[in-house]
């Protein structure tokens, strides 16, 4: 049991410090994916399946289709040049 | 933009520091749990759902969720003010040719994932917001992969309105019968079985045919966005 | 079976996973420029505070609060309030979002940019040619000193 709780604590900082430090959008968004679906895992371990689920299909369900198709309708998702950070 | 950084910084530091003092006050593994404590003893007699959870959000904290319902549909309706009126429909653009075949393949999966995750919410994990997602993300998927070109916006908006109008209604004929409005009807039935729980099955269906229309009405409306101006 | 000290260590870990994670996020909300960007550290925020909320209601060699024929009435379950407290707040997370995309998109149809540095000074008016040309010289951009008299309050 606590092994698995290190493991993914370990994979959302990581993830976490890679939404602030990537340039490419698109790559973010797949960063705030990753610590969503950790996080749903996390939740399982804590007891509460209800949670977990509406976490999984929801954070990455429609936030995840929602951001990549605003990105593409905007044209955001090579690399940009002139995008700061 | 370096001192900026560093004035970022330090006040993230700081504000580390008195979280950490907040959270170290935290008890983990043995809170007190006043409340939970009495709903836990007395929830699968009261409401007869099997799912604690499903009590709670429905029953006990009826009134949260008919806020959540309203705070989505000013959500969806915003949406649908900021983006404006569409001027001309452009043609979808079509997907490769696995694509479409696992679009089409994947479909009738979905949809009967989301009726079965909504149906059975008092006993398993699971409900109305995760069955009512599933089943807008089963509808858009032929779209999004260019299968299907026939977009039914008005079926989507009456669909909607019925379903709230279903829990509102729902909602009332309790308070007219026992004073109090959301209150659980027609009895509990036998733990675990299918046709248990009273009315909270069927506001649990009302609530994920509220949003997952909603939520399909949203992304069709933001998939639909026109090109720049010029 | 999960001793006293196993406990801690969990705790101990979980909390500070979701300090880290509500540090960062706002670490990205304050620092940022880029609209799009600015949301994603607003999502890690989220998930952060419920994080802290989930925790907090644990309860060590408890189950979760489903009834079932192994799982009687009597035996010792998890908070049920927070779990139903969280999952609507996961949802309306995810409504604010929805509105928040769709006034990007607004945003970049008329002003061309998503930069907030840009934005800013498009809307106080210091700049006065064409959007859709527009280009940052280095000593435009200042931290420190407010540019524009009249906007003295904002941190651009």
């Amino acid at each position: 049991m606590i092994w698995i709780t290190l493991i993914a604590v370990f994979v959302i900082i990581i993830a976490a410090i890679a939404v602030v430090m990537l340039r490419n959008l698109m790559a973010a968004v797949v960063a705030t994916s990753v610590v969503t679906l950790t996080l749903s895992i996390l939740f399982v371990v804590l007891r509460a399946p209800d949670v977990a689920m509406t976490e999984a299909v929801v954070g990455m369900g429609l936030s995840g289709v929602l951001l990549a198709m605003t990105l593409r309708k905007l044209k955001m998702n090579g690399e940009s040049d002139h995008e700061d950070a | 933009m370096k001192t900026h950084n560093l004035t970022s910084f330090v006040f993230l530091a700081g504000l580390v520091v008195l979280l950490a003092a907040l959270l170290v006050e935290l008890p983990f593994g043995h809170g007190p749990m006043v409340t939970g404590q009495g709903i836990l003893k007395q929830a699968p007699q009261t409401t007869g759902t099997a799912n604690i959870v499903t009590s709670v959000v429905l029953g006990y904290r009826g009134l949260d969720t008919l806020g959540e319902l309203t705070i989505l549909f000013i959500a969806a309706t915003a949406v649908g003010l900021v983006l404006g009126k569409q001027t001309r429909q452009h043609p979808i653009r079509q997907g490769g040719y696995i694509l479409r075949i696992a679009a089409d393949l994947l479909h009738p999966f979905l949809l009967l994932l989301g009726v079965y995750i909504i149906v059975h919410g008092h006993l398993t994990p699971g409900g109305g917001f995760q069955g009512g997602v599933i089943l807008a993300i089963a509808y858009f998927l032929p779209l999004l992969a260019g299968t299907q070109n026939i977009i039914q916006e008005k079926l989507v908006s009456i669909l909607e309105g019925l379903a709230g109008t279903a829990f509102i209604s729902i909602g009332l004929l309790s308070m007219f019968k026992h004073g109090d409005f959301l209150a659980p009807l027609l009895g509990q039935g036998t733990l675990g079985e299918l046709f248990s729980g009273g009315t909270l099955p069927l506001l649990y269906i009302a609530v994920g045919l509220k949003v997952g229309s909603e939520m399909a009405g949203l992304m069709m409306r933001m998939l639909q966005e026109d090109e720049p101006l010029a | 079976m999960m001793t006293m000290s196993e406990t801690q260590i969990m705790g101990y870990l979980l909390y500070s996973g979701a300090l880290a994670l509500i540090v960062i996020g706002l670490f990205v909300i304050v620092t940022r420029h880029h609209l799009i960007r600015i949301l994603l550290g607003l999502g890690l925020l989220e998930a952060g505070v419920n994080l802290v909320l989930l925790a907090a209601g644990f309860r060590a060699d408890a189950q979760a609060p489903i009834v079932t024929e192994l799982n009687k009435v009597g035996t010792s379950m998890v908070d049920p309030v927070p779990q139903a407290l969280i999952l609507t707040a996961i949802v309306i997370g995810v409504g604010v979002l929805a509105l928040a995309l769709a006034i990007c998109l607004e945003i970049h149809r008329k002003y061309k940019t998503l930069d907030l540095r840009v934005l800013g000074m498009i809307i106080s008016g210091h700049v006065e040619d064409e959007p859709s040309t527009y280009v940052i010289r280095a000593d435009q951009v200042s931290a420190n000193k407010a540019i524009v008299p009249g906007t003295a309050e904002r941190n651009v």
